[in-house]
């Protein structure tokens, strides 16, 4: 296709299968990271807004069950499925007259709802950190691999010349620069989803003690 | 709401964005491509030329310095003609009326002190064809030099790649089935030859001039340097070479029916 046999795809071409086998799992790294960047975007992102337009309106609403009922309309919002879970715990031991078990069903409830929240949350985001932490390596692996050939067909050719050298080294640095590309967008990524992730959970052990007052008054 | 029912809309929203993820990066590698192919284009609106450096005139081919030198000699000889004339005919014009006037009339002093300056500035002219005669004589000496340096026979030079044929001269010339057979044969044999060049410095000029018969299947032989190198290493480094690309390929039909007698001069720089 091209005149000229310099470039990335006549690269590619040239690899070796070790070289090769890196190189597509890299890509698949790649892939699978930046589907999981994807979903996980739309997913904390949303889960952060609606948290905060709940919180907003639980403070402004003193009525529990009324907030309740606007909680539909926060359906991602991670505070509004904790309250939710909370209030229909609540309203399930509605019979009990001690006050300690009431609080202590609900506390159960709502420390159950956040892990969960945050589990849902954090599911496929450790998967970044590994592609950030090893595809480095794995194409490190390859160039040293791809070096190690070439060095070996210098000494086939027995000829140390910059034609029988530099196409060997340029095919292993391939691997490298793969392994780069699939990692640093992938470190960015976990880095502002972990932070994103934390801050919410943060958000949502305080709002659990807010949530424990406000029923603990209503019952007396 | 359940898990289940949570998750199922989770797993359609992760294969949306695992094809979304392989769209972008097939487009990545798409824009790739295409950069490439315009890059391609944009070389191939250059002529394509053919540059074989092999083909090039020699650093040591004796025909182009020898005119090199004569250039020189007439260039530098040249410019002291331009020189001289300018300082003669001034004091050669001032001086002579001058003692013609005074002569008959007035006194003898004057002309006495005009004569010696021309005195003094022709003795410079007289010097000059000297040095005009040094220059010749070391410029012949530069030549016969050339000559005694220069290859042994008329061999070196019709057969030494890059001395003959349509590339002589002409850069980037294609090069015949015979200069590219040679081209083949200094290659194979440069490949072959290895020495130590600490070993061969000992003073002088280092080049050996080894006449050889390819025959048709390629086998070399009659083997003989014609004109050999200070060093008796290097000599011996030459002949093992040559030996050890024995056979080389067979002569092609379209460069010669009969056995090739080539003569090739051995530098430490490489083959001539």
């Amino acid at each position: 296709m091209f005149s000229s046999r310099i470039g990335f795809f006549a690269l590619l071409a040239d690899t070796g299968p070790v070289v090769f086998f890196v190189l597509c799992l890299l890509l698949l790294f790649s892939v699978l990271s930046w589907t999981i960047i994807l979903v996980k975007a739309g997913r904390i992102g949303k889960a952060a807004n609606e948290s905060r337009g709940f919180l907003e309106y639980f403070f402004e609403e003193p009525v529990a069950d009324k907030v309740f009922g606007v909680t539909e309309h926060f359906g991602k919002g991670s505070l509004a499925k904790v309250f939710r879970a909370a209030y229909v715990e609540y309203r399930g031991v509605g019979y009990l007259q001690d006050r300690d078990r009431i609080e202590e069903r609900v506390a159960r409830a709502l420390r159950r709802e956040a892990n969960e929240e945050t589990r849902a949350l954090s599911r496929f985001v450790p998967f970044l950190a590994t592609v950030g932490n090893t595809a480095p390596f794995i194409g490190l692996f390859g160039t040293v691999w791809g070096i190690m050939n070439s060095f070996m067909s210098i000494g086939t050719s027995q000829s140390a010349s910059l034609a029988t050298v530099a196409p060997g080294i340029a095919e292993a640095l391939v691997a490298t620069a793969a392994g780069l590309a699939a990692a640093i967008p992938s470190v960015m990524a976990y880095n502002y989803f972990t932070q994103k992730i934390n801050a919410i959970e943060r958000d949502l052990e305080d709002f659990s003690g807010e949530f424990l007052n406000v029923i603990l008054n209503e019952i007396r | 709401m359940s898990s289940d029912d949570e998750r199922k809309p989770e797993n359609s929203r992760l294969i949306i964005a695992f094809l979304i993820s392989c769209i972008l990066h097939v487009a990545f590698f798409s824009a790739i491509l295409y950069l490439q192919y315009r890059a391609a284009q944009e070389r191939r609106e250059f002529a394509a030329i053919d540059v074989s450096l092999v083909a090039l005139p020699g650093p040591g081919s004796p025909e182009k310095p020898v005119k090199d030198l004569e250039e020189l000699s007439v260039s530098e000889s040249e410019p002291e003609p331009d020189l001289e004339p300018d300082p003669e005919p001034e004091p050669e014009s001032e001086p002579e009326p001058l003692p013609e006037k005074p002569e008959p009339t007035e006194v003898k002093k004057e002309p006495l002190k005009i004569p010696e300056k021309p005195v003094e500035e022709k003795k410079p002219a007289e010097k000059k064809p000297k040095k005009q005669q040094g220059d010749f004589e070391k410029t012949l000496e530069r030549l016969r030099k050339q000559v005694q340096e220069g290859p042994p026979s008329d061999l070196y030079r019709r057969t030494g790649p890059g001395r003959f044929g349509p590339g002589d001269g002409d850069y980037g010339a294609p090069l015949s089935a015979r200069e590219q057979y040679l081209v083949e044969v200094v290659s194979i044999i440069r490949r072959n030859w290895s020495f130590t060049p600490q070993l061969i410095r000992q003073g002088g000029k280092v080049k050996t001039y080894v006449a050889m018969t390819i025959e048709t299947g390629g086998v070399i032989s009659d083997i003989r340097i014609d004109r050999g190198s200070v060093s008796s290493y290097f000599d011996d480094t030459v002949i093992k070479a040559i030996e050890k690309s024995s056979p080389l390929p067979p002569v092609p039909m379209s460069v010669d029916n009969k056995a090739l007698r080539i003569g090739l001069a051995f530098t430490p720089e490489g083959i001539e």
